[in-house]
């Protein structure tokens, strides 16, 4: 069984983030960590292995920068190899060229199931995924809350608004995990300590083979969300009691 | 007594003053749910002159007056007495920051989550983090000169103040509220009034210092076999990283409670006999470099390590513990310090007291290793049964601790006060009640016994 898992390094989220005012993208000069929504599909990924009694479980990323530290957190955590790919020529990459960059990524080695977050906590589009499903010309099921497989089968419990469908496709196949279903393991100090010998291989777009990549989408303009109203004060002359329930009745809460 | 409330009526509004069954009874009992009481009244003062009228009419009534903050206390001190009247600070919001001075002006009712969120705005902080720090408030932390989780870095409340302003028991109103980081002219009233449990004044605002908010922070929870293991670790983590900014310690029947009441399971296999929580702060600390120190302890068992978000989860199964307790009874709280070399020595007297003698009852034991303070909590002792609390306190006493680390005296350890302090240090500490409150309306019956 080997999985390779979709992760990505994002700015530290307790940080205010910057946008560059020239290309609207967000600034990542700083240091990068895991992004927290793909602590879940590494753990979900590991659960399998395991449970397949043998396999990997690879991490493909893309940063451009060359920044590891986000990766390191989910090798210590047990991934067993990573692949980064690197290049200046990707900054600022739209959804469909990285899309193309990781399924270059994970194509490099045999795999039965790619895993990914819903979105990233930093870019919210949420399209790459199921493009990368499309380029490796696989299966897709997203929204997952609980991934199983059964010979050679993914079962597959896919969150919906009412509840959960439960979903079967064959493999190979890419899922991609809702935050909060797994508890992610914390990594030890032993799995930290083996994490720095764990090998993680950087490439470049060269090395990728996916010929000239052309970034089609341009953020043209950004601006500030709209500040929230101010609430309505209910000031108490004897009457509030009625007011209190009007509006209730008025947003049909009551 | 009638004619208290109506005074207080005439004078603050009736939305002020209130009496209210429904409203009242949550000022009545104490976090713990151990001390209860009942009051005239409960006022909600909006600003300091308020605050001096009543204490006025406290003085001409000779009604004692109880000042409550966030109610977040565990040793019954803001539990009021029959007859009494609760002011609650918890109306007297105000907070103002000067960036550049690293100083913050805080009305008493201010708390601490909100000054921390206002303060995070400019990238500062306030030093001193507690559990409660939703609801307990800037004037309830330095009344009890709270302690909390970081002391071992940056002191506690008291080493924070540069200011306080009070409205003394005789009724007098003392503004120290520029915010100096120097200043010897005569008695320091922040020093004085910090600790002092409500029984000397009504705090109605502070200055505090601030300081950097955390940029980048790194967390291990170790399982260790021996307390006398931790205390190694502990030692040569002081050694190895000048920034150290907590270590608490845990022990298995703590962690089996948190287990039993959340969903989480416990990191790493089984629940060790003691964990230890290491955290470090700064924009230099990388799990890798605690992980290397941790690789080469032969005390440490395993080890699960967090940065920033993630950290909070390894931080829940400590901050949990008061939680939990409380979830599985009402418990007799012993909140002691003792020398840290001694506390390996001190928990195993105490368990082992325990087990023999008294077998029924529940212990967790956990707290603040890098202080020496130890939090024991008893469950499945009768509220009212203090036989055990006074066994427990003599043994600090003789291992020369102190019977309240960081909650206070309040109620609970009146008649235990005798066992740290001599009879001339309470006697003195009489005269200087007696000397600022002469009516003796604040607060009455906590600290001391009698005041007469």
């Amino acid at each position: 069984m080997n999985i390779a898992v979709c992760v990505k390094q994002i700015p530290d989220q307790s940080v205010p983030g910057k946008l560059d005012p020239g290309t609207h993208n967000l600034v990542r000069d700083g240091k990068l960590i895991l992004d927290d929504s793909d602590s879940y599909g590494v753990e979900m990924a590991l659960q399998l292995v395991d449970r397949a009694g043998g396999g990997e479980v690879t991490l493909i990323s893309m940063a451009p920068n060359g920044e590891v530290s986000g990766i390191r957190t989910a090798l210590a955590m047990g991934a067993d190899r990573a692949v980064l790919v690197s290049d200046p020529s990707l900054a600022g990459s739209d959804a469909l060229t990285t899309a193309k960059v990781l399924a270059a990524a994970i194509r490099r080695n045999p795999f039965d199931l790619v895993m990914a977050a819903t979105e990233s906590t930093d870019g919210y589009t949420g399209t790459v995924p199921v493009q990368v499903a499309e380029i490796l010309d696989i299966p897709s099921v997203s929204f997952a809350k609980k991934v199983e497989i059964e010979n050679g089968i993914l079962k597959v419990q896919r969150q919906t608004e009412s509840g959960y469908d439960e979903v079967e496709c064959p493999l190979p196949a890419l899922v991609t995990v809702t935050a909060g279903v797994v508890e992610p393991r914390y990594p030890s100090f032993k799995g930290i300590m083996a994490a720095k010998s764990k090998p993680v291989d950087v490439l470049d777009v060269a090395a990728l083979g996916t010929g000239p990549l052309t970034t089609s989408q341009e953020i043209v303009s950004v601006r500030a969300a709209e500040e929230r109203a101010s609430g309505t004060v209910v000031v108490d002359e004897g009457d509030a009691f009625r007011q209190v329930v009007e509006f209730l009745e008025a947003i049909k809460v009551i | 007594m009638a004619d208290v409330v109506e005074a207080l009526r005439r004078s603050f509004g009736v939305g002020s003053v209130v009496t209210d069954p429904d409203i009242t009874s949550g000022y009545l009992t104490d976090w713990t749910g151990r001390f209860k009481g009942e009051a005239l009244c409960v006022l909600r003062p909006v600003n300091s002159w308020q605050v001096q009228r009543a204490v006025e009419i406290a003085n001409s009534s000779h009604t004692p007056m109880i000042t409550q903050g966030g109610n977040t206390g565990l040793v019954g001190g803001a539990t009021p007495v029959r007859g009494g009247i609760v002011l609650s600070t918890q109306f007297l919001k105000g907070i103002d920051i000067d960036v550049n001075a690293r100083v913050a002006k805080l009305s008493a009712g201010v708390t601490l989550n909100e000054l921390n969120s206002k303060a995070r705005e400019v990238g500062l902080r306030f030093a001193v983090d507690i559990a409660s720090r939703e609801s307990a408030t800037v004037g309830g932390m330095v009344a009890t000169n709270a302690g909390g989780i970081h002391l071992i870095r940056y002191g506690g409340t008291r080493q924070q103040l540069l200011g306080i302003e009070t409205v003394l028991g005789n009724g007098q109103l003392i503004a120290r509220m520029e915010g100096l980081h120097k200043d010897n002219s005569g008695y320091d009233w922040s020093s004085i009034l910090c600790g002092s449990e409500g029984t000397l004044g009504v705090i109605t605002a502070v200055a505090v210092k601030l300081i950097s908010a955390a940029l980048h922070r790194s967390v291990a929870l170790i399982a260790v076999d021996t307390l006398s293991g931790a205390i190694r670790i502990m030692g040569d983590a002081r050694r190895e990283f000048s920034n150290l900014d907590a270590v608490e310690f845990m022990s298995r029947s703590g962690l089996e409670l948190v287990q039993r009441l959340g969903s989480k399971a416990w990191p790493m296999g089984e629940i060790p006999p003691y964990a230890l929580l290491i955290e470090l702060e700064g924009d230099d600390v990388e799990v890798e470099d605690i992980a290397d120190f941790l690789e080469s302890h032969e005390d440490v068992l395993d080890a699960a390590l967090a940065s920033d978000a993630r950290a909070d989860g390894l931080w829940y199964w400590r901050e949990q513990h008061t939680v939990a307790i409380n979830h599985f009874g009402v418990p007799h709280k012993l909140d002691v310090a003792i020398p840290i070399g001694s506390v390996d020595s001190f928990v195993r007297y105490v368990s082992e007291l325990l087990e023999l003698e008294y077998p029924n009852v529940r212990s967790v034991i956990f707290g603040h290793l890098g202080d020496g303070n130890v939090h024991v909590n008893l469950l499945n002792v009768e509220e009212s049964d203090e036989e055990l609390d006074h066994e427990i306190f003599a043994t600090v006493a003789s291992y020369g601790g102190s019977i309240s680390a960081e909650h206070g005296i309040g109620r609970a350890k009146v008649g235990d006060l005798s066992l740290t302090r001599s009879p001339q240090d309470i006697e003195s500490m009489r005269g200087l009640k007696k000397a600022l409150d002469p009516a003796l309306i604040m607060n009455p019956g906590v600290l001391f016994n009698q005041v007469g």
